[in-house]
């Protein structure tokens, strides 16, 4: 909350950048070339490229973007069993660039979440709020934060820097930031290896996860065991501190070129292992008890050689990403840490021009997601243990935008699946940037099958929503 | 105004201004002209020898997409590219409008020998991805240009062949050119053939047709109100795709453009600006804004 409070008094003390423009110096004569516009299209510049800002400096706001809507949500299954059936949210976001000077700039990303038919989910919080330094080789961000460390499309044991929000959406949450540093350090590129790069994160404090709450369908607390939130056993001191380094480079060989990716991180996990609890009183209730985990994964993205593997190959993008999870308990924890596992996806992209008409593509996905390692009965909950995606993108590439995604995900072991299709276009005849989209999932699950899906309602729904872009 | 504009940039273009940009105007070589291909190739070759040492551009417009009944989307995008000869071009390419997509970025290092890289980054889930360069007759961002037709041209990836001397009327103008037939020697192009119209005075590209895999004339692009930037290097403040099959057209006009940065001077400091590195054009810049 500190840096957006201070970035956003900031703002408002900000000099009107009309004012820091001086008139020529040095003698330079009217034929001179200025730099006049150059400015507001250099953002985001590392230090000691383009010299801007560099003298007087001061701040403001280098771009200004976001949406507002509302997307209406009804579960069409398993409905009356006194949960909401039904979701209306209305939300917004606004997301600021800032430029304070050469070496300094900033991200604010205030968003405000509120669902008309659940008085427990109203979000108002800065999702970002963040300053970054950049220097010559190197660059830290200092705030909240939000990463993105996946590679693959469905499902990324890489990402693990951020909480998520399992409020809203159970099975696609957001991502919620985390308030730490970050701190890059940048090689020069050689033959082979491209822009390597070592990341180190520290996120000091630790904070929960937000849980669905207590009338959601997906509600920890809907059956007939309470679920306390409020009792969570959480680490303290030291325990707290998460850590990260991570090392990513391109690779340029005569076989592929690819992004890659090393990953070594500890600290609490985000997800908890739920405990029943018993009571003085005979009673009982299940609270969240977190634990600790040691990641050590790897992740690639490659595109074949065209001339070494033939043009055929070079229209597929490959990728692996997969971790090593060594999961231990805190000292407060009543319960020893869930067995160690290893889990990883493979898959590909292929991108086609054109399939059905002028200017349209589509992207069709194809993913495998297994683990390894454990048989607790901790990991029989866990989702991704043995699973395919297929997911089509199609593009129309018209005036309105016009998109359509599908995507199946099959649990190979159980039989569940996913089906989900969006359809997504612009309403042009109101406003070029108001979006339309309508969302339609179904369930299929197998209630003989331990998985986590079937403690809750079966979660068929279809959404439809109106969004303003800014 | 676009009238406006190009008659302005036309009548600057017809008074030679002098050359400030440090850059020589290479001398017209002695052409081979006995012989079809090699006269062809050495205009290609000439013409891409005549527009090197801009060292790096950053171009900001919009883009106005016409279908064929005369609706119009407008687009606006700022393209920073760093002039690399042999190596290829790279360039980075960020979204302004729609507001859906502000903020979305790509960025592209040109490979001579085989498929470019390529790499977007999406604001919304914030990840950078490697993509497919194959995909170059891919409609770009829905306008009449492909990735194909937005790449600097590699004089080693056409065969190369003059046609005729012609003069290329344009409004009141007339224009003496070199009409050279260029063929894609690479794969997963669109097109059968390329026909170049050079201006011969300063081999400037004043018009191309674009001849589909049935050898059908499929696209024509235009250029129009000609700038020499820096009393040195031609860009044209308009470029037209017409597609001659569906009727569509894309406009690219420019708003704001600057070409070797170290030719300018900041109205802070009053000292010339840097000139923008390949740190620039790494997936690390592309998150930034």
């Amino acid at each position: 909350m500190m840096p957006a409070c201070l970035l956003l008094s900031l703002v408002t003390l900000a000099q009107d950048p009309t004012e820091l423009a001086q008139e020529p110096q040095d003698g330079a004569s009217e034929e001179e070339l200025w730099d006049e516009g150059l400015e507001d299209l250099l953002g985001g510049v590392p230090s000691g490229e383009l010299g801007s800002l560099e003298e007087g400096g001061g701040l403001r706001i280098a771009s200004l973007r976001g949406s507002v809507g509302s997307r209406y949500r009804y579960f069409f299954r398993d409905r009356d069993t006194g949960l909401n059936d039904q979701q209306w949210f209305f939300e917004g976001d606004l997301e600021l660039d800032l430029d304070i000077n050469e070496s300094w700039s900033g991200f604010v990303q205030p968003r405000f979440r509120l669902d008309l038919y659940d008085s427990e989910l109203r979000r108002f919080e800065p999702f970002e709020a963040y300053l970054n330094w950049r220097g010559e080789s190197s660059d830290l961000r200092l705030g909240q934060m939000v990463e993105n460390w996946g590679i693959a499309d469905t499902y990324n044991p890489l990402d693990v820097l951020n909480r998520r929000d399992f409020a809203s959406d159970f099975l696609d949450p957001d991502r919620l930031g985390e308030m730490g540093l970050r701190y890059r350090m940048h090689f020069p590129s050689g033959e082979v290896l491209g822009e390597p790069t070592l990341a180190l994160y520290l996120i000091p404090v630790f904070r929960r996860t937000e849980f669905p709450t207590a009338s959601s369908r997906y509600s920890l607390g809907a059956g007939p065991i309470p679920f306390r939130e409020q009792g969570s056993i959480t680490p303290d001191g030291e325990d707290q501190i998460f850590g990260a380094v991570r090392a990513l480079s391109t690779l340029d060989t005569s076989v592929f070129n690819a992004d890659f990716h090393l990953l070594a991180a500890r600290g609490p996990e985000p997800f908890p292992t739920l405990m029943p609890r018993f009571k003085p009183n005979f009673t009982v209730d299940v609270v969240p008890v977190y634990y600790g985990g040691t990641t050590l994964g790897a992740g690639l993205r490659a595109v074949p050689d065209e001339q070494t593997l033939g043009s055929f190959l070079s229209e597929f993008t490959f990728k692996f990403e997969g971790a090593y999870k060594q999961l231990y308990k805190f000292p407060e924890s009543p319960i020893s840490a869930p067995e160690d596992y290893f889990t990883y996806v493979v898959g590909l992209d292929r991108v086609l021009d054109r399939p059905f008409g002028e200017k349209d593509q589509l992207t069709l996905t194809l993913e495998y997601a297994g683990e390894n390692g454990a048989s607790d009965p901790t990991s029989q909950l866990r989702f991704f243990r043995s699973d395919g995606v297929l997911r089509l993108f199609w593009e129309a590439n018209n005036f309105s935008r016009t998109s359509l995604e599908a995507r199946w995900i099959q649990d190979l072991d159980t039989g569940e699946r996913i089906v989900q299709v969006i359809f997504e276009s612009q309403l042009r005849f109101l406003h070029e940037d108001l979006r339309f989209w309508l969302d339609y999932q179904v369930f299929h699950l197998e209630p003989g099958e331990p998985s986590l899906l079937n403690f809750f309602p079966n979660g068929s729904s279809i959404t439809t929503g109106i969004f303003l872009d800014f | 105004m676009s009238f406006f504009l190009t008659a302005l940039l036309t009548s600057a273009a017809l008074f030679p201004q002098e050359n400030r940009s440090g850059v020589p105007i290479p001398a017209v070589p002695d052409f081979q002209r006995d012989h079809a291909e090699t006269f062809g190739r050495q205009i290609a070759e000439f013409a891409d020898l005549y527009d090197r040492g801009w060292k790096d551009e950053i171009w900001q417009g919009k883009m106005i997409l016409f279908d064929a009944s005369g609706d119009s989307v407008e687009r606006s995008t700022v393209r920073y590219t760093l002039e690399n000869p042999d190596k290829g071009d790279k360039s980075l390419v960020r979204f302004m409008t729609p507001a859906e997509y502000k903020g979305v970025a790509a960025l592209t290092h040109e490979n001579p020998a085989g498929n470019d890289d390529q790499w977007l980054y999406l604001p919304s889930n914030r990840k950078v991805q490697r993509i497919s360069g194959a995909n170059k007759t891919a409609s770009f961002q829905g306008t009449e240009f492909t990735y194909e037709d937005l790449a600097a041209i590699e004089v080693n990836k056409y065969k190369w062949r003059f046609l005729e001397e012609v003069e290329l009327r344009k409004g009141e103008e007339t224009i003496a050119c070199y009409k050279v037939e260029g063929v894609p020697q690479y794969r997963d192009t669109g097109y059968s053939r390329l026909l170049f119209w050079f201006r011969q005075d300063n081999f400037r590209r004043e018009q191309v047709e674009y001849y589909d895999r049935a050898s059908q004339l499929l696209k024509v692009m235009q250029s129009r109100g000609w700038e020499a930037v820096h009393g040195r290097f031609q860009r044209p403040a308009i470029m037209e795709m017409k597609n001659v099959q569906t009727k569509k057209s894309t406009l690219l006009e420019v708003e704001k453009r600057f070409l070797n940065l170290s030719l300018y001077k900041s109205r802070r400091t009053g000292k010339a600006r840097p000139n923008l590195t390949e740190e620039f054009f790494t997936t690390r810049a592309l998150q930034s804004r």
